[in-house]
């Protein structure tokens, strides 16, 4: 063996991977030659530096519990947990499942109930962002309001709405512990409206969001002179507690949002604070 | 069990059953090569999770009796790139010459790698190698993982990373170059080995 063709062995010795037959003549050689001896100890060294700095480990046991239980939600039907998506899913049998076509986000054909507005949030106008955001939400707890899709991964309601059209920045938050996601869009007169919701345990957080511009005293939706002025003053708002849930507001790049859930305002504020 | 759940498609129940026998157990290996490739647990959590939910969804495209591993493999590593990768960067300079220096210096007699290589990267943290490992191209630093943390065999990595067994070799031993060039850069800056 001549120093190329140890050369080109180094990696078959260190990984016992060289027949032994030539094993014998691999070591005469580096016995006889001091320069293929230091590279083949120092292309050793960096093996054994590996090994012994980054060992294999055990996945952790909160990641293996994260993804066995996404593969349990994974098919929505499994999961006695998720009232909305049985219910969606009795109506209308999943599309993927059932043909077999492997599908990553779930589409199904709802569309929002256009101009549904009960009296629960009493004082307010129709086209108010905080009621419609209320009945909205109550909605959605009901199971009579679902989502165009649904998804595990965030990316895929990104890509939704970038398909979608919706010509403003709508924000998809990453949120840690998120079940999964559900998102839609609606139009309300001149308005399109962005809607995403995350079910987070048992907790739902849902979002609407509108081009600001379309907010206003004049506009298509409004909202109260002292909510104007909040959003003006700190850029939030947040709402007098109504008995079911509590309602935040903001606006960021030119987009008003206003989130409702049954979580408390702090754990909202702090699964929100993604600017 | 509730009632959603004895509703349960019988199709529905075998896969998920088929899955989780035969997906589940090669989360370790997945998780590492995660671990190792992002550099950070947060990202190795996201990049699992990702790839377990795409290979469940895709699971009648996995082709029963072949190499589940490698399959596994292949979409956290598409995942990854389209997570992940970032501009392709030039691979870093390699400094040849203090490479050939540093083989000059040491003194032939050294027979035993690991006493070398307590000699001259003892005082090596953890963190340095795993950023030395990061910094090499990702071709690269994917073979050595799988060859070095994993402990899979060439034979192995080629069907992983779909290339011909030569194609490992060479890769991997340029990417263990590499990765002692980097090595020795961060030796020189601790000091342990003196400047030339
Ligand atoms: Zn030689
Ligand atoms: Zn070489």
């Amino acid at each position: 063996m001549d120093c190329r063709e140890v050369h080109d062995h180094f990696g078959d010795v260190i990984d016992r991977e060289l027949p032994v037959t030539l094993r014998e003549r691999f070591f005469t050689h580096l016995r006889r030659c001091p320069r293929c001896h230091i590279e083949y100890l120092c292309e050793f060294v960096g093996k054994i530096l590996v090994r012994k700095h980054l060992p294999h480990v055990r996945t952790p046991a909160d990641v293996q519990s994260a993804i066995i239980h996404e593969i349990q939600i994974a098919d929505p039907i499994e999961s006695p947990q998720n009232p909305w998506l049985i219910r969606i899913f009795r109506r209308h049998p999943f599309p993927a499942i059932a043909t077999g076509i492997a599908s990553i986000a779930l589409v199904l054909y709802f569309i929002l109930p256009r101009g549904t507005h009960g009296l629960s949030v009493a004082g307010l106008a129709p086209n108010d962002i905080i009621r419609q955001t209320h009945e909205n939400f109550m909605l959605i707890r009901k199971g009579e309001l679902t989502p165009a899709m649904v998804s595990c991964e965030r990316d895929l309601v990104v890509g939704f709405f970038e398909k979608n059209n919706t010509r403003f920045a709508v924000a998809v938050p990453q949120m840690e512990g998120c079940d999964w996601y559900g998102a839609t869009t609606n139009e309300f007169g001149d308005a399109l409206t962005a809607h995403v919701v995350y079910k987070l345990g048992n907790d739902y957080l849902y979002l609407f969001q509108v081009e600001k511009t379309k907010v206003g005293a004049q506009a298509t939706l409004s909202l109260p002179e002292s909510v104007l002025a909040s959003l003006r003053e700190t850029g939030w708002y947040t709402d007098i507690d109504h008995a079911e849930c509590s309602i935040i507001l903001w606006s960021l790049n030119g987009t008003l949002c206003a989130a409702a859930s049954t979580m408390s305002k702090e754990r909202m504020l702090a699964l929100l604070s993604y600017r | 069990m509730s009632a959603a759940r004895s509703t349960l498609p019988r199709s529905t129940r075998k896969k998920h059953k088929e899955f989780e026998h035969e997906a589940l157990p090669h989360m370790d290996v997945l998780y590492n090569f995660a671990l190792r490739t992002t550099g950070n647990a947060d990202d190795a959590r996201d990049l699992l999770q990702e790839t377990y939910l795409k290979a469940y969804r895709f699971w009648d495209k996995y082709e029963k009796g072949t190499n589940i591993r490698a399959w596994l493999f292949r979409i956290m590593k598409n995942s990854y790139i389209n997570r992940y990768r970032k501009e392709t960067k030039e691979p870093d300079k390699v400094d040849y010459d203090s490479v050939e220096n540093f083989y000059n210096s040491i003194r032939s007699e050294q027979t035993d790698p690991n006493d070398l290589e307590e000699k001259i990267f003892g005082g090596l943290l953890g963190d340095e190698v795993a950023k030395a490992l990061e910094s090499i191209p990702e071709d690269f630093r994917t073979v050595v993982i799988l060859c070095d943390i994993e402990g899979l065999t060439y034979e192995e990595i080629a069907e992983f990373i779909e290339c011909p067994i030569g194609t490992v070799r060479s890769r991997l031993h340029r990417g263990r170059k590499l990765l002692q060039a980097k090595l020795l850069e961060y030796a020189k800056e601790q000091g342990i080995l003196g400047h030339d």
